[in-house]
């Protein structure tokens, strides 16, 4: 396994649209990195320029600090898991996993031991001599995953390879997956839209838009401190006040039409400010700040909790409440937003 | 009505099917064995002759060749024509097809002006000095070979260019990723997974190529026969009806033998389980 660096890559399929535009950023040794982004963002095809199935229009990638941008990619030592699985259908089990070890010219015996023992490690032992036709979609994603690791592959790709699987697979091939990357410290680069299932797996996550990268950090900081109104959206902010242009005096405090709102972030250059639904409290007794009147205008059962949406000179607002307590629409409300929980957005 | 009375439905239809297809080769074969001096007689005669052989022999290798040339060409082609988008494969298709349409013997006349002694071909050796006389083309067997393989491409062709569309192209990929170069996927992972296409193309041109009558007898003259234009002879030139469904019958183990072959061939290279 190695460090993996990408440098200012860009991709454009017709000499026109840039569908990558200035791609930048680095996996450690044994790292778990997500690609989080919508569909059309450009996340599959800046996979297929590092493993070297398409070639890129401008900039490098690099394996331990060696450009591999013209190595073609039969010569590269990478492993790839593909939505579509892309098993040989013509050949086992056995074969299927076998394949990258003939490639590379490896021994009768050593292949039958190696393979042998990745069957083991991925629970498939009794199906070595199945075609792929006769398994189900998470024996193939198994298979699949036996044969990009039994190369013992510098970089593991993996692009949306659950998403192919019902929800309760999911779960488990991604526990799966979690530890077999553990077990044999791989370094990762997986591809993905769901972004629980990112959050969940990933030592740090890029978030992408359009063709460059709004966030790369570790999920826990995009969590808390997300660094776009693009990411907040994409990671379940629902709330957006828009703050008056120029508005704030002493990095504190800023302006959202005649309110004023404090912020225990630095809010000089804000444009807009956001909270989780889960974070903004109604009706709280000792609010000193951040706080004023609403109206519920709808109720949504979330089954712990309840989702409402609240009407007030701010705009709308959607807040989340635990069940203990059940407000109708029409009830006034007034809402209170911590400041620790005001998150100031300056893109 | 029930279940089991319906099954007399069928009756009339299996009789149909029963009569077309094997009453023509029953017909032919009966007489072949009714011989007071020996059940296999009139075959151990034809087969005493080194001459039968010779065209025994001559039929097999230029089904044999025709057959391996029309692979190789058509394999690339196909590969090619089938990873065109939709549209495109539709025209090249018809274009492809469009042989077909003409008269056989129109196409084989053809082939008489182009490899002739006065034809293109021995023309334009002779003008670029490559030759001092005209070479003999026509009358040979590479002439029936040629002319076999101009009729019997496009039906290659066509039988891979399906199979090529439909294959999965992440397939390809995840092998080179794998380590697999470009010839040995080819030969690994493409061509194994188009063996039932190759299988039906092989299969339709060497029984069309065992079987053609018009190109052997246009383009190979009287002195290279091939089974077909021998039975032609047999029962037309001599009247000899007998021998000629002699003849017939070795033609019908021959091919039916070939086929068996390369159905083995094929299958060693899928094995999936669904082709078995
Ligand atoms: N082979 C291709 N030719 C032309 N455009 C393509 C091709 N593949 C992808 N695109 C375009 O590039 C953009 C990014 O696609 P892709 O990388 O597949 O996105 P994602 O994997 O994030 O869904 C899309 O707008 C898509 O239409
Ligand atoms: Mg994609």
């Amino acid at each position: 396994m190695a460090d993996l660096e990408v440098q200012n890559l860009a991709k454009s399929y017709d000499g026109k649209t840039k569908v990558l535009k200035d791609i930048s950023f680095s996996v450690k040794n044994g790292e778990f990195v997500s690609i989080l982004g919508p569909s059309g963002c450009g996340k599959t095809t800046t996979l297929r320029i590092i493993a070297g199935l398409i070639p890129e229009t401008s900039g490098q990638v690099l394996v331990d600090n060696k450009d591999i941008t013209k190595v073609p990619v039969y010569k590269r030592n990478f492993g790839m898991v593909f939505q579509s699985y892309a098993l040989f259908p013509h050949l086992s089990v056995f074969e299927n996993v076998a394949f990258g070890l003939k490639t590379r010219k490896i021994a009768k015996s050593e292949i039958k031991e190696k393979v042998a023992a990745m069957l083991e490690l991925t629970g498939l032992s009794d199906l070595a001599d199945k075609f792929p036709a006769q398994l189900s979609g998470g024996q193939q994603q198994r298979v699949s995953l036996a044969r990009a690791l039994i190369i013992d592959p510098e970089l593991l790709l993996m692009d949306e390879p659950l998403s192919n699987l019902d929800a309760k697979l999911r779960l488990k091939m991604r526990e799966e997956i979690c530890r077999l990357q553990k077990k044999m410290k791989m370094t990762v680069l997986f591809v993905t839209h769901d972004q629980q299932e990112c959050f969940a797996i990933s030592d740090k996550v890029l978030i992408m838009k359009q063709g460059h990268i709004d966030q790369f950090d570790t999920p826990q900081t995009i969590f808390h401190h997300p660094r776009t109104e693009y990411v907040a959206r994409f990671i379940g902010y629902d709330n957006f006040v828009p703050v008056s242009p120029n508005s704030c005096q002493d990095n504190y405090h800023v302006k959202a039409g005649e309110t004023v709102l404090t912020t225990t972030e630095d809010c000089l250059n804000a444009k807009v400010l956001t909270i989780r639904p889960e974070n903004i409290v109604l009706d709280l007794k000792e609010a000193t700040q951040n706080t004023f009147d609403g109206k519920i205008i709808n109720r949504e059962y979330l089954g712990q909790s309840f989702k409402y949406t609240v009407e007030s000179k701010l705009g709308e607002f959607k807040v989340e409440e635990a069940r203990q307590k059940m407000r109708s629409s029409g009830d006034e409300v007034t809402l209170t937003l911590p400041a620790k929980h005001l998150h100031p957005l300056s893109e | 009505m029930n279940r089991k009375s319906a099954v007399w439905l069928l009756v009339p239809a299996f009789m149909g099917v029963l009569v077309f297809t094997f009453f023509p080769l029953i017909e032919i074969a009966i007489p072949t064995f009714q011989n007071r001096n020996g059940f296999f007689l009139l075959y151990a005669q034809f087969l005493k002759s080194s001459y039968n052989w010779q065209v025994i022999g001559r039929t097999f290798l230029i089904a044999f060749v025709t057959v391996m040339i029309v692979l190789i060409l058509g394999l690339p082609i196909s590969l090619w024509i089938g990873r065109q988008k939709t549209a495109v494969r539709q025209v090249l298709n018809l274009l492809i097809l469009f042989p077909m349409l003409t008269n056989a013997v129109v196409r084989n006349f053809a082939w008489i002006i182009i490899l002739g002694h006065d034809g293109i071909i021995n023309k334009f050796l002779l003008a670029l000095h490559l030759i001092k006389s005209p070479l003999d083309i026509l009358y040979t067997d590479a002439a029936i070979i040629i002319g076999s393989v101009y009729l019997f491409l496009p039906i290659m062709i066509n039988s891979l260019v399906g199979s090529v569309a439909e294959l999965n192209v992440e397939i390809e990929e995840a092998a080179a990723i794998l380590g697999s170069n470009p010839w040995h996927t080819l030969f690994k992972v493409v061509i194994p997974q188009l063996a039932p296409g190759i299988l039906t193309g092989c299969i339709l041109v060497f029984a069309g190529s065992m079987t053609a009558y018009t190109t052997p007898q246009i383009l190979g003259g009287n002195r290279h026969l091939v089974l077909s234009t021998l039975i032609y002879q047999q029962a037309m030139t001599l009247g000899n009806w007998k021998n000629a469904s002699v003849i017939a019958l070795i033609l019908i183990i021959i091919s039916a033998f070939s086929m068996w072959i390369m159905r083995r061939v094929s299958h060693h290279l899928d094995r999936r389980p669904s082709n078995a």
